[in-house]
């Protein structure tokens, strides 16, 4: 909360402060924190303007800055050797006022604080739990520790006159993460998992996976977004199955999904907004939850019966609940028997996260062979705020925290989530699979090979051990994904399949026979 | 003499954790709600975020955090059907889910379809004012209990608009029933129809 909470401070007030003004690099200072800032994260420091009345500009970590920058501004701020953020997208333009959100749990924040702030209430929007307010005079380091002093108040941040819808290419964007055969996408820039699990090193190479299918299963895809259209698996004419509706027409009405699907195959090179980790995979529509988000458990076997039946290689499940049944471990051991990846998103809980290790989620949890679990780091190598952990139960990290990736009716936006880190697994085991295997099949052999390659090279991160893959088959304490080891393997190996782990959790033995005719 | 002492102590120490949390929590905002809609277990969301069970009713539907394993096995035998919740209502934001509203059941068990009409009955124990329309608030009396602001309906009597007039900015204790609000919003906004307001009293949010 601490880091969310003084990003969006710094956002807030160097925004407000920035306006209009011209400044100079000796104009800043980085200022250690007082016991004043202490609900600052440990590694945040705050930058002060050196001006008669030391206001606040905004909060950096390590010496790089972690605040927006206003358009026009980010001269003034690399002037000052701070590094800038680049997956950040341009804000065309600031407001005056700002959104200030209520604490989770908690009440208000209160017309006391807003009156030391000197903010005026200009709306209280309840159905996004945010206070809309209008500064009575500049912004000042009186307005920062009247909010940072009140628990009610989650966070304050411009309120940005800007379209996400699409994300605008930055100006950063024309310093390429990668040099070589980068692809055009505009966006890209704004992709730090990309570059985090090393998939920018492996595109100059490799790219592309057409024989796999990722079957998405979640709320449906967007399956006429000019991003995913080319992507999209198809069987006469339709994109995969709507089990929420039960019907054949997989649309996505909420974008969680279209934001999973993105991730995994968004087409590359194609000129037109973001880039999936693999640049063209099939994308298979599943659909189980619903507007608001929920869905059934029972629907999500059929899912996952139907994809199986229909060719997947991988199942991508940004989902959970924390009861299990009988019937979704059997679908999923049913998937593993037929070499199936399933990857699982090990869920969210804001404040902190949850011990998936002691207090389960599901499928996230389950011991199947097939299953990997996946965790959300931020840009930093840091765990998301929220995600879920487990020694035992949560196998590799992944990019979830800012991730800009396709929202419905040709939009793009920018989610949190374990939702998020679960497709960037999914979409590199699209590129192992693809690369390892010249005749990529759901195999078991394939499947277990697959997954002991995206495993032993999980980059280690000291801040992450003590949370996940520490059970075998994962094999990295605190590991991240990591393909870029795919840059130095020849193409379509003939590699010597592995049998599948000898220990570990993941060991659940196929006992049931299934007839996939049996599902749709 | 040593035993008679413990059991003083312990008699003191019994008493006083009986009386504290009541009257503590007498004081602190909450909202008391008794719901019968239609029960369903074993929910799975985006990013994991439920807590697997939920009552819908008139359109409305709330997480349940069922308290133990016999709730939870209730609720399995019970996956869409009838049910009456009793317990307090909470708002958190979350990551994928944006706006989560969870009940922490205190009691759950079969609904009378017959003696019991599908919705849900309130006691908030808030504060009441005025809406501000200018914040996009409804016009009318509002109350503001544990961060969530409700509309209020209070033409069941006569007499009750003036008395709330009278609390404005002030606690109170408000019993009614969540309804669908009129006003030309979609989805329109729930509001409460006040059956009784009162002062708070020792034993204003019974249990």
């Amino acid at each position: 909360m601490s880091t969310r909470l003084a990003f969006y401070f710094g956002a807030a007030l160097l925004g407000m402060c920035l306006c209009g003004d011209s400044l100079d690099a000796d104009d800043w200072v980085v200022v250690p924190k007082s016991s004043r800032e202490k609900r600052l994260a440990p590694e945040l420091d705050l930058l002060r303007h050196c001006d008669h009345h030391h206001r606040f500009k905004g909060v950096s970590r390590k010496g790089k800055a972690v605040f927006d920058v206003p358009s026009g501004q980010a001269e003034n701020v690399q002037s000052m050797s701070i590094a800038m953020n680049s997956d950040i997208p341009r804000i065309s333009t600031w407001g005056k006022r700002l959104l200030i959100s209520y604490a989770g749990q908690g009440a208000k924040p209160s017309e006391a604080t807003l009156k030391a702030a000197g903010l005026n209430k200009v709306e209280d929007y309840e159905r996004g739990s945010f206070l809309v307010v209008e500064p009575q005079d500049a912004v000042s380091s009186k307005t920062v520790e009247a909010l940072l002093g009140d628990d009610a108040v989650a966070y304050a941040a411009p309120d940005y006159f800007m379209s996400i819808s699409p994300v605008k290419p930055t100006a950063e964007a024309a310093q390429p993460l990668i040099t070589g055969s980068a692809p055009n996408d505009p966006l890209l820039n704004q992709l730090w998992g990309m570059q985090n699990i090393g998939a920018t090193q492996v595109w100059p190479s490799f790219h592309e996976t057409p024989k796999i299918i990722v079957a998405v299963i979640d709320t449906g895809v967007d399956y006429n977004h000019p991003d995913l259209k080319a992507n999209m698996w198809s069987k006469n004419g339709r994109y995969g199955y709507d089990f929420y509706d039960d019907d054949d027409d997989p649309m996505d009405e909420q974008n969680h999904g279209t934001h999973c699907a993105g991730t995994i195959a968004g087409a590359g090179n194609n000129g037109v907004g973001v880039v999936g980790v693999s640049w063209k995979a099939q994308i298979m529509a599943m659909r189980f939850l619903g507007p608001d988000g929920n869905g059934s458990t029972s629907d999500a076997v059929k899912c996952i019966d139907w994809a199986v039946a229909n060719g997947a290689h991988i199942l991508s499940n940004s989902w959970a609940g924390p009861d299990t049944s009988p019937e979704l471990a059997e679908a999923v051991t049913r998937a593993e028997q037929r070499g199936v990846l399933f990857v699982a998103a090990a869920g969210n809980t804001g404040g902190g996260g949850n011990d998936n290790d002691t207090a389960p989620y599901f499928p996230a949890a389950l011991p199947n062979a097939n299953v990997i679990t996946v965790g959300a780091i931020d840009v930093n190598n840091a765990p998301g705020s929220f995600t879920h952990y487990g020694k035992r139960t949560v196998d590799i990290g992944a990019p979830g925290v800012r991730i800009v990736s396709t929202t419905r009716n040709n939009t793009y936006d920018k989610y949190d989530g374990t939702s998020m880190a679960a497709p960037h697994v999914a979409g590199a085991a699209a590129l192992v699979w693809a690369k390892t295997f010249p005749s990529p099949a759901p195999d078991r052999a394939q499947m277990t090979k697959v997954r002991d390659l995206l495993y032993e090279n999980a980059r280690p991160v000291p801040a992450l051990k003590g949370l996940w893959g520490y059970t075998a088959p994962a094999r990295v304490p605190g590991g991240v994904l990591d393909i870029s080891f795919l840059n130095n393997t020849p193409s379509n190996g003939n590699p010597t399949p592995n049998q599948p782990s000898p220990v570990g959790r993941r060991l659940v033995e196929n006992r049931m026979k299934v007839d996939p005719a049996k599902f749709r | 003499m040593l035993q008679l002492t413990s059991v003083l102590l312990l008699a003191i120490g019994v008493s006083t954790f009986a009386a504290e949390p009541q009257g503590a929590k007498q004081s602190e905002p909450s909202i008391r709600v008794e719901c019968h809609g239609k029960l369903r277990h074993g929910v799975v969301a985006m990013g994991g975020e439920t807590t697997g069970s939920t009552i819908t009713f008139d359109g409305t539907t709330w997480e349940l955090k069922l308290p133990d394993e016999v709730s939870r096995t209730f609720a399995k035998e019970h996956h869409k059907n009838p049910v009456t919740a009793v317990g307090t209502l909470r708002r958190v934001a979350g990551t994928a889910v944006p706006m989560r509203w969870i009940v922490d059941v205190e009691r759950l068990f079969k609904s009378d379809v017959g003696t019991h009409k599908e919705g849900a009955s309130l006691t908030v124990l808030g504060t009441l004012r005025a809406g501000d329309v200018a914040a996009g608030e409804s016009p009318g009396t509002v109350i503001e209990a544990a961060g969530i602001t409700w509309p209020l309906d209070l033409s069941s009597d006569s007499s009750n608009q003036s008395r709330a007039e009278s609390f404005f900015g002030k606690s109170v204790v408000l019993t009614g029933r969540l309804e669908r609000g009129t006003e030309a919003k979609s989805p329109p906004r729930p509001i409460i129809r006040v059956n009784k307001l009162d002062a708070p009293t020792g034993n204003a949010v019974p249990k």
